[in-house]
């Protein structure tokens, strides 16, 4: 009798212990690394040979073509050829298109074989065309905010043309594109030519004052680059931002880590490091009007003087010159991005508004129905102070 | 009924009301209150844990004229046999569906974390079983599996918040006070509701070796619930801004896919938060289930309560699986929580303070 209860317990058992319904093999994992999101287009057509092949009957291939409005590009590494076993590319690659995001993803799955998991995703970069659809980018935005294995440390970009290519790039030292640019975002001394902008910021910038920075990817055969970012306002791209102003726009926001920066003192050209050691904003009321004052202070030291001129940098007054000119030269260069952010896309990058609504809740009440089109109109006062600390091992 | 064995102490009854108390509601609690009071929602966190100290107080008050008693002897010995039968009856089938509740929401968001492909079914009826197991072995390691779990929860929460911690922005925290007071005292309630289950006193107390200590348990378990929750709300709200914590539908879960530890075996760190979770919530239906199962058996008149545990699964089962969706499972775990909250957390024991004084005082008229 107890013999019969224990084989039914252990037959039960069995019952329970079996099946798992999300048991995925390692091997069978397709961790992808990078998303690529661009608008659909006609000629593409002809290279979507395998779709074509797949809705070869006449009239619904027109039907489906039409519908189309999305082109996806995943891409995920050979795990196996990393752990040192496997062959081939190191990388995989597939596009497809479809009506929307997610439509895509399940029109890849037959096409490969593994089960796709975007818990380890590191990039997504989306084309300038759908980045300047307004219905595109809020769809995209919602599509990955509402995942729930997307996180939030993920590098959103936007390059010129189109994102699919950027994923087909191999970067010398780390052929897989996405996490090179992990590597590439996270290293020390990064210059502020790259926006300090992940999708954590991009999401809740967008949230909170519609509008952001979203850093610009450029690639050429085996060569990307992170430098100067897209501005977005209104869920759409209004354009781009140069190196330089991005840099500028980072010193706004007091994000910088260090600048390079030259001044032509006494006629020799010296370049200086600077680390940003202040960067506050002040919004505040003026006889009715707004302004917006930034006070900055840079330091550092002089790294490039002249040869065999002795005793040149080694100099108090030399030194206080090279501060004055550099200051002007900052200023000069700041107010110009900080102008044309402000008159030309009129978005609140350095969040003055939600400046206001914090500090100033009394001023906030009364703009905040119309700060669109009080924002551009605002004064804008900028200091900066610029100390030169050191000049390097020679005098 | 053998209670000998049945026996905790009253710091055992505060870790069981800390880790019941802190389950399904703490993951919605940083959208709710800055729904309801935008950068103050802090304050209405304090003002709801104050209110939830009364209320645990009231009900101390009430068990310590009835030390020893059970729910059903206590309200039959204050509201007479019928109507005190009655509300326990009631309390029965609050609590089962409290249970129904906790393990849908524990169902819903493992299926969108965590096992994409596995049935909610099956989900449900896993985590059933395995409350089930627990709720049948009784009120002592109940006890004693709340004193582990909650401090392993604790620390794990503790840790995984270190890394947050540099990216927070306090001034997401500012204006203060801007609120309108009439707006603030609408949604204190909020918070009030996320103390549900600490009306769990009522029917523990007769456990408790020493029932004069109860107020102390009291103390503990809200000043560790509010803690817990002060300190998520204002993690969440300073990470993510006002805007975005309002738009996030389990914010307290999303807020770790903002952090990444370097390199990429434990990137996500997101399995911890689920982890603890999940011992929280097992834990938060284990003891609801404990306490429906315990009332069902002293409304009928059993000895024993271990029958009741088994063939209440089905119907909580059945209950959890009411709901369509998610949208509809959080308006009615609103809902229910509104009105079942008020009337146990509030209403039943000042009712039964009320009513017993009444009586006592009649009692020493009659005496004198």
């Amino acid at each position: 009798m107890a013999k019969g209860k224990m084989g039914i317990l252990i037959l039960g058992v069995i019952c329970f212990l079996s099946g798992c319904w999300d048991k995925v093999e390692i091997d069978k994992q397709a961790f992808v690394l990078g998303i690529a999101i661009d608008k659909f287009e006609k000629e593409e057509k002809a290279q979507q040979k395998a779709d074509l092949e797949m809705e070869s009957n006449g009239a619904r291939e027109t039907e489906e073509s039409a519908r189309n409005r999305y082109s996806v590009t995943f891409t995920y590494p050979n795990t196996g050829l990393i752990a040192g076993k496997g062959e081939g590319d190191p990388n995989f690659i597939f596009t497809s298109v479809g009506e929307n995001l997610n439509d895509v993803r399940k029109l890849l799955t037959s096409r490969i074989d593994s089960n796709l998991y975007f818990g380890h995703t590191k990039l997504i970069v989306i084309g300038e065309e759908a980045a300047k659809d307004t219905v595109m980018l809020r769809e995209i935005f919602d599509a990955i905010e509402r995942s729930p294995s997307l996180g939030r440390k993920i590098d959103l970009m936007i390059t010129r043309g189109k994102a699919k290519e950027v994923l087909s790039c191999s970067p010398p030292p780390t052929p897989a594109v996405a996490l090179f640019i992990r590597d590439l975002m996270m290293q020390q001394s990064r210059t502020a030519r790259i926006p300090d902008a992940d999708l954590g910021y991009i999401l809740r910038s967008m949230h909170e004052s519609n509008t952001a920075i979203a850093p610009r990817i450029i690639c050429s055969e085996d060569d990307v680059k992170v430098a100067g970012c897209a501005v977005l306002k209104d869920f759409k791209m209004l354009g781009w931002l140069g190196e330089l102003e991005t840099r500028n726009l980072m010193i706004l926001m007091n994000k910088t880590r260090s600048i390079q920066i030259a001044v032509k003192v006494d006629g020799v050209e010296t370049g200086c490091e600077l680390r940003q050691s202040l960067g506050k904003m002040k919004v505040f009321e003026r006889d009715g009007e707004i302004v917006i004052s930034f006070a900055i202070e840079m330091e550092g030291e002089v790294e490039q003087h002249m040869f065999e001129i002795r005793q040149g940098a080694y100099i108090d007054k030399f030194i206080k010159n090279v501060e004055t000119q550099l200051a002007q030269e900052l200023k000069a260069q700041i107010e110009s991005t900080f102008i044309k952010i402000q008159k030309e896309y009129g978005a609140d990058l350095v969040q003055a508004g939600e400046y206001l609504r914090k500090f100033q809740p009394d001023i906030w009440e009364k703009v905040k129905d119309n700060w669109d089109e009080i924002f551009p109109n605002a004064e804008v006062e900028i200091t900066v102070k610029a100390a030169i600390r050191r000049v390097g091992t020679v005098r | 009924m053998n209670r000998n064995n049945d026996v905790i102490l009253s710091s055992q009854l505060a870790a069981i009301l800390a880790i019941t108390v802190v389950g399904v509601g703490i993951l919605t609690l940083p959208k709710d209150v800055t729904e309801k009071a935008g950068p103050d929602g802090w304050i209405l966190v304090l003002a709801g844990s104050f209110l939830a100290l009364l209320a645990g107080l009231v009900m101390y008050m009430v068990v310590k004229k009835f030390p020893g008693k059970t729910f059903v002897q206590l309200s039959s010995t204050i509201l007479g046999k019928p109507l005190g039968l009655l509300l326990s009856a009631v309390f029965f089938v609050y609590l089962t569906i409290l249970t129904a509740y906790e393990v849908r929401a524990f169902g819903e968001i493992t299926k969108q974390y965590l096992l994409f492909n596995t049935p909610l079914e099956v989900l449900i009826v896993t985590m059933l079983l395995g409350t089930a197991y627990t709720a049948r072995s009784g009120i002592e390691p109940i006890a004693r599996l709340s004193e582990i779990l909650f401090p392993i929860v604790t620390l794990t929460a503790i840790l995984i918040v270190l890394p947050i911690i540099p990216e927070v922005d306090l001034t997401h925290f500012l204006p203060v006070f801007r609120t309108p007071v009439s707006q603030l005292i609408k949604g204190v309630p909020t918070v009030f509701f996320s103390f549900i289950g600490i009306e769990l006193i009522l029917v523990f107390a007769g456990f408790v070796d020493r029932p004069q200590n109860i107020h102390q348990t009291v103390y503990l378990s809200v000043g560790l619930i509010t803690f817990f929750y002060i300190s998520i709300v204002v993690i969440t709200v300073a990470r993510f801004g006002l805007t975005e914590t309002t738009h996030i539908i389990w914010p307290v879960l999303e807020i770790f896919k903002t952090v990444q530890f370097p390199g990429t075996f434990i990137e996500n760190i997101e399995v911890f938060i689920m982890f603890i979770w999940i011992i929280s919530i097992y834990m938060t239906t284990a003891v609801v289930y404990y306490g429906a199962s315990l009332l069902l058996s002293e409304v009928i008149g059993s000895k024993e309560y271990n029958y009741f545990v088994l063939p209440l699964l089905p119907i909580v089962y059945f209950i959890a699986l009411v709901p369509d969706n998610v949208a509809q499972l959080g308006d009615w775990m609103g809902q229910y929580a509104n009105y079942g909250g008020t009337f146990f957390m509030a209403v039943v024991p000042l009712l039964m303070l009320f009513l017993s004084q009444l009586r006592k005082n009649k009692e020493a008229k009659k005496s004198g």
